[in-house]
């Protein structure tokens, strides 16, 4: 719930902060002459970081709105963009990288669009290289922005009308209503990350429940958009088999797997500086008690043969139930590659030319 | 509240029976012994006369000068000359007055500072009122160290004195101090005995916390287990052999698979037969990271020597086997 809205002065006068404030009418406002401002207020609070989920800042976007996503060399990288609409989130998961990334972290919206649409056009145009798939999910999460904002309904109809790029819209929520009735084109993929009941219950604040996310999924598939599922971070714990099986089972009960251009598996892995964190907020969290050891990028991964069990199990689930959906690994090396799944993405044309072509099946892209 | 006022004294002989030696409240060390005050005191006599204060019920409570006062009751005293504190005095104003006279000989160990933070915390109106005394009392101005020090003010008497006599390490206290005293004193029994250095402290403070919340245990369970036991009492190992032991005890507790992995590794590099010039080392963690091949050679006849070494080792099948552990 958003309990103050600060405008930067340098767009108190855009239409969209309008739009913003007209859906949080009872929401005091403070006009402010830059983000110092609200960092300053958010700083002498308790709890920074949740402070921050409760108040929304409507600023411009001064650096690119697309962005390549900050993979590392040591680790596959998916090839993805970043359309860089805003940052941080109202739900508030142990796990999640936000809580350490900015300093301190808060909900910021840029209004400034017009430069994103510029942007895109560039790169519609530019047919360099030739294609993209690009998602709003990276520093915030898609869906939490509906309420206040336009933004589905510009996005969506603009990638309608191209066929070089895909938009992803990755959630946790079920805020999906303002899709309804807009022209597609099978454009955007609609995603969810998932986990299972207790993860969600023990790890994820305010998220939608498993349940809940599939039955959101299963209505955009009904007005027919592509699908992607990220089953990311994969926690290992007490009874995380049988747990993580019968998710695989109920999405695809829900969902067709034809529909699915991509599932993602991710196992938990973190910052170091995120450990004091999820220790101080999430003091009933056990996650960052696992096996873990410093990955190559610095960060903290379960030590390998652990992932490479995790990943196997959940391949053969889901292998079980769709035997041809694109499946791969987010951030792993072509050990895990090779041991959990049998081949490595080289052998395969590289893991973006993967992803390429299987939206360009699902979203009749030309690749 | 943030000048000390004016005090007023008179100067009394006061029988050494009427103070109450026992009264604690402006006391800042914990070291109550007056050995080297006695010879002093027996030479020259009570230089500077204690500061006292009298009770409701009339007995004097001792705010400045505790080892003087039992430097002369084990003199065999019965009267001191002594400086009691005129009109009423808070017990505010007292603890102040008691901190600026030590301070004013010597600086206050950290000890001393979190007990004089301890004491003063429930005294004063506000929570960060505190703080802006700090520079007035002589405790530190940062406040991530202030915190840390008035974290110490928790723990066991046992505990903060160990920190004066460097059985435990500042830093390593201030992670006890997240712990209950049953827990804490666990620890500070195994560091009695160890000796280890601040980094080995933490070290075994962590572990041992990760392992009390992946098994759903007490720190101090773990602590007393069967397995460290067993470790302390072995007599044929001496103290670091000990330190040793009881850290790798506690890792491949809290990481059995790779301590599992690691133990396999240094099988397989036995089979490969290496000799004391050419020397392998896993990649770290066994992430995937480049491993490392070490030689040391003097001339050509060393270096050919080392070549076959080299050959025969990749002729090796137990190479492929540390080279790919996960297969």
């Amino acid at each position: 719930m958003i309990s103050r809205l600060y405008i930067d002065e340098a767009v108190k006068h855009h239409p969209a902060v309008g739009t913003v404030q007209q859906s949080l009418p009872a929401v005091p406002v403070s006009v402010v002459p830059d983000a110092a401002k609200v960092y300053e207020v958010l700083t002498a609070m308790q709890d920074p970081i949740a402070a921050g989920k409760r108040v929304l800042f409507l600023t411009r976007n001064k650096g690119p709105f697309l962005r390549k996503c900050p993979g590392t060399k040591s680790y596959i990288c998916c090839g993805y963009q970043i359309l860089h609409i805003g940052t941080y989130c109202t739900m508030d998961c142990a796990y999640c990288i936000l809580q350490a990334y900015f300093h301190p972290p808060v909900l910021q919206y840029f209004v400034n669009q017009e430069r994103l649409f510029k942007e895109l056009d560039d790169l519609v145009r530019s047919g360099r290289p030739p294609f993209h798939r690009i998602g709003t999910g990276e520093f915030t999460d898609s869906l939490i922005w509906e309420p206040w904002t336009e933004l589905s309904s510009a996005l969506v109809p603009y990638f309608a009308q191209q066929d070089r790029v895909v938009l992803e819209l990755k959630t946790k929520t079920t805020a999906v209503e303002n899709l309804r009735g807009l022209e597609h084109n099978r454009k955007t993929i609609v995603a969810w990350s998932l986990n299972s009941p207790a993860i969600i219950r023990s790890e994820e604040r305010g998220t939608a429940s498993m349940r809940a996310r599939l039955r959101a999924a299963a209505q955009c598939e009904a007005w027919g958009y592509p699908l992607a599922f990220h089953f990311d971070p994969l926690i290992l714990y007490e009874g995380w088999e049988k747990d993580y099986r019968r998710l695989v089972r109920e999405l695809f009960a829900s969902v067709s797997a034809q529909n699915i251009v991509w599932i993602s598996l991710g196992s938990f892995r973190f910052m170091p500086s995120l450990k004091p964190i999820i220790r101080k907020r999430f003091q009933k969290s056990r996650i960052i008690y696992g096996e873990f050891i410093p990955g190559l990028d610095g960060k903290m991964r379960y030590f390998k043969p652990l992932r490479i069990e995790l990943y196997r199990k959940m391949a053969a689930w889901i292998r079980e139930l769709a035997p041809d959906v694109m499946l791969y690994f987010c951030m792993e090396d072509q050990e895990v590659w090779e041991q959990a799944l049998g081949f490595v993405p080289e052998d395969r044309g590289g893991l973006s030319r993967m992803l390429d072509e299987s939206a360009a099946r699902h979203c009749g892209v030309v690749v | 509240m943030f000048d000390q006022p004016v005090m007023k004294y008179a100067d009394k002989v006061i029988s050494i029976s009427e103070i109450d030696t026992k009264d604690d409240t402006c006391r800042l060390s914990l070291r109550t012994d007056p050995d080297a005050l006695v010879d002093s005191i027996r030479a020259v006599g009570l230089i500077n006369p204690p500061v006292l204060r009298q009770r409701q019920d009339l007995k004097y409570q001792i705010v400045c000068g505790f080892r003087r006062v039992m430097a002369c009751k084990a003199l065999g005293w019965h009267e001191i000359k002594a400086r009691v504190l005129k009109g009423s005095s808070t017990e505010l104003d007292c603890l102040k007055l008691s901190i600026l006279d030590n301070r004013s000989h010597r600086q206050l160990n950290v000890v001393e500072q979190a007990q004089g933070i301890q004491k003063l915390s429930p005294l004063l109106p506000c929570r960060n009122c505190l703080q802006m005394l700090s520079s007035v009392l002589g405790f530190p101005k940062n406040q991530k160290v202030f915190k840390k020090i008035g974290s110490l003010s928790r723990l066991p008497g046992a505990i903060q004195a160990g920190v004066m006599d460097e059985i435990v390490s500042f830093e390593a206290v201030v992670d006890l101090s997240e712990f209950s005293s049953e827990d804490a004193l666990s620890f500070f029994e195994l560091f009695k005995v160890l000796k280890l250095s601040q980094n080995k402290q933490r070290e075994v403070i962590t572990l041992v916390w990760e392992i009390a919340i992946r098994e759903d245990l007490k720190p101090a369970e773990i602590l007393q287990s069967k397995g460290i036991r067993t470790i302390l009492d072995r007599a044929e190992l001496n103290r670091n052999e000990k330190g040793s032991k009881v850290r790798a005890h506690l890792k491949q507790r809290r990481f059995p698979t790779l301590t599992e992995a690691e133990k396999r590794f240094s099988k397989e590099l036995k089979a490969l037969k290496l000799n004391e010039h050419v020397h392998m080392t896993a990649s770290p963690y066994f992430e995937g990271g480049p491993h490392t091949l070490r030689m040391t050679f003097k001339g050509m006849k060393d270096f050919d020597e080392r070549r076959k070494t080299l050959d025969a080792m990749a002729k090796n099948p137990a190479l492929k086997r540390l080279l790919e552990p996960f297969e």
